[in-house]
């Protein structure tokens, strides 16, 4: 393999409170690859991925020890900011968790708080993005109903929309396949 | 109820003395599920009266400020000022007082309201400020609204020198809301799933897009709820605005918001106790307080009206 690596994780420890959840964790992704974490449940899966776009910040009481490295800025230097780091790692959900918005709205919002204005390309790129998740002939129709009025696999493949809208370099996909069919996962990584 | 209950006892007893010659364990036991049926009885019983206690209590009040104060009610009533040391005439400056006082409230206390349950919910960090604020709040909640009126009198009234005015009693008002705005605000807020928060930060939005996007809109139905019915509650109180925006007597509509006013509480207090003609006016005071009570219901009317539309546009 003569891929860069994408993110790399380095003695990755970390911890609820005096819980440690991950010990020593180096792994390496690739770029322009699929990497998949397999593991029983519980074992930490989430949690690793969560530390990828530092989404365990959210969390009270929590603590990284190590280095996490996307291309070759540190994850968790001070240095870094912390949005412009999610816009570029992606995250779709263990559960489907549309916002209370219109389909169109739910897909364009991750544009619209990334100040694009030019109302062609979002609604370009809501189209775009709602034919990678597979779910276009669905809700073409529906574009301005209700996200919350789709099926549970619907949404997810909604949530998957929402996330590739802002073309993110990596997407993280915390076990979203109890709601997405394989064609749809084929798409996603052509 | 209480019928079925006797029944249930009776059988019940009847069922333990027969089962006790042949088996003695299960009449155990069938005794056992009759008092709990009958103790289910009596529970639903007393939930059940405690229900209808509720709603006899508004309906006696309604019955009587309807049934004594209807005949008050008059087009005259609802548009002229009072005449004849208020034995006659009607209540309009009572009304538009209350109205502006409650509008005034309503502009000073919802956007620093939210402001603090936003403050408090999304971004304040758990330790001990939080919880001197907190208990700040909670205290507030708990001033008798005469001190409320006290202390507006001596701020807004005499140290900034605003007068007895809208400006005075509206602040004193919402004042008086805020920690029920700020409770009812904070309820919404925990009610927005944290997975929005999640799925909006995920995407790259700052904190504040997140909020104003996703997390207040989705709260503002309970918000405003509970923001107008913390303020009806208010507009009903005649001890915050009696030192501060209200006055025993002005025929002159308002035309600014230092002007004094009368308003619709404080006119029945006065009408009550103060008037020359207690006796005779008894039919106005009736009249007045439905008058009030219809403004109260109708603002909590609008908002619920205002709630289920927002909730409907969501879903």
């Amino acid at each position: 393999m003569d891929k860069p690596f994408k993110i790399t994780s380095k003695n990755l420890n970390f911890f609820y409170g005096d819980f440690q959840a991950l010990h020593e964790i180096s792994l390496d992704f690739y770029e322009r690859q699929v990497t998949a974490l397999i593991g029983p449940s519980g074992c930490g899966k989430s949690t690793f991925l969560r530390c990828l776009n530092r989404m365990n910040d959210l969390i009270p009481g929590t603590r990284v020890e190590g280095k996490v490295m996307i291309e070759d800025q540190d994850m968790y230097a001070s240095s870094l900011d912390v949005v412009m780091l999610r816009r570029r790692v992606g995250m779709v959900f263990q559960k489907p968790n549309p916002f209370p918005k219109s389909i169109y709205d739910n897909v364009a919002y991750g544009l619209i708080v990334n100040g694009i204005k030019d109302k062609a390309y979002v609604a370009r790129r809501v189209e775009e993005s709602i034919k990678q998740a597979a779910l276009w002939d669905e809700v073409k129709d529906r574009l301005h109903e209700s996200a919350l009025g789709l099926s549970g696999g619907q949404q997810q493949r909604l949530c998957i929309a929402r996330a590739l809208a802002i073309k993110p370099e990596v997407v993280l996909m915390d076990e979203p396949a109890s709601a997405l069919d394989p064609l749809a996962t084929q798409k996603i990584i052509a | 109820m209480a019928v079925i209950s006797g029944k249930n006892l009776k059988s019940g007893a009847a069922g333990k003395q027969s089962d006790i010659t042949t088996f003695a364990d299960s009449a155990q036991s069938v005794s056992g599920s009759h008092r709990r049926k009958i103790f289910q009885a009596l529970t639903f019983s007393i939930f059940r009266v405690a229900a209808v206690i509720n709603g006899l209590a508004l309906f006696i009040i309604v019955y009587f400020m309807v049934t004594r104060g209807w005949r008050a009610i008059t087009w005259t009533f609802l548009t002229q000022p009072p005449m004849d040391s208020m034995t006659k005439g009607g209540i309009l400056p009572c009304i538009v007082g209350t109205f502006c006082l409650s509008i005034g409230a309503i502009i000073v206390a919802m956007p620093i309201g939210i402001a603090s349950a936003v403050y408090l919910n999304e971004y304040a960090r758990p330790g001990r400020t939080l919880r001197l604020i907190r208990l700040g709040i909670n205290n507030l909640a708990g001033v008798p609204s005469v001190v409320f009126g006290l202390f507006g009198l001596a701020f807004f009234v005499v140290i900034l020198k605003m007068g007895v005015s809208i400006i005075a009693g509206a602040l004193t008002l919402g004042a008086m809301s805020l920690p029920v705005i700020i409770g009812a605000t904070e309820e919404a807020l925990k009610a927005v799933p944290d997975t929005y928060r999640e799925a909006s930060l995920g995407l790259g939005a700052t904190k504040w897009q997140t909020i104003w996007r996703v997390v207040l809109p989705s709260a503002l139905p309970g918000i405003l709820t509970g923001a107008i019915l913390g303020i009806s509650r208010a507009a009903g109180e005649t001890a915050p605005i009696m030192f501060t925006g209200a006055v025993f007597f002005t025929p002159i509509l308002p035309t600014s918001i230092f002007d004094e006013v009368m308003a619709l509480p404080y006119h029945i207090y006065v009408l009550a106790t103060a008037g020359t003609e207690i006796e005779a006016t008894r039919h106005l005071q009736y009249g007045t307080s439905l008058v009030l009570i219809a403004l109260v219901l109708g603002m909590n009317l609008i908002a619920i009206i205002y709630r289920s539309r927002l909730r409907r546009r969501m879903q």
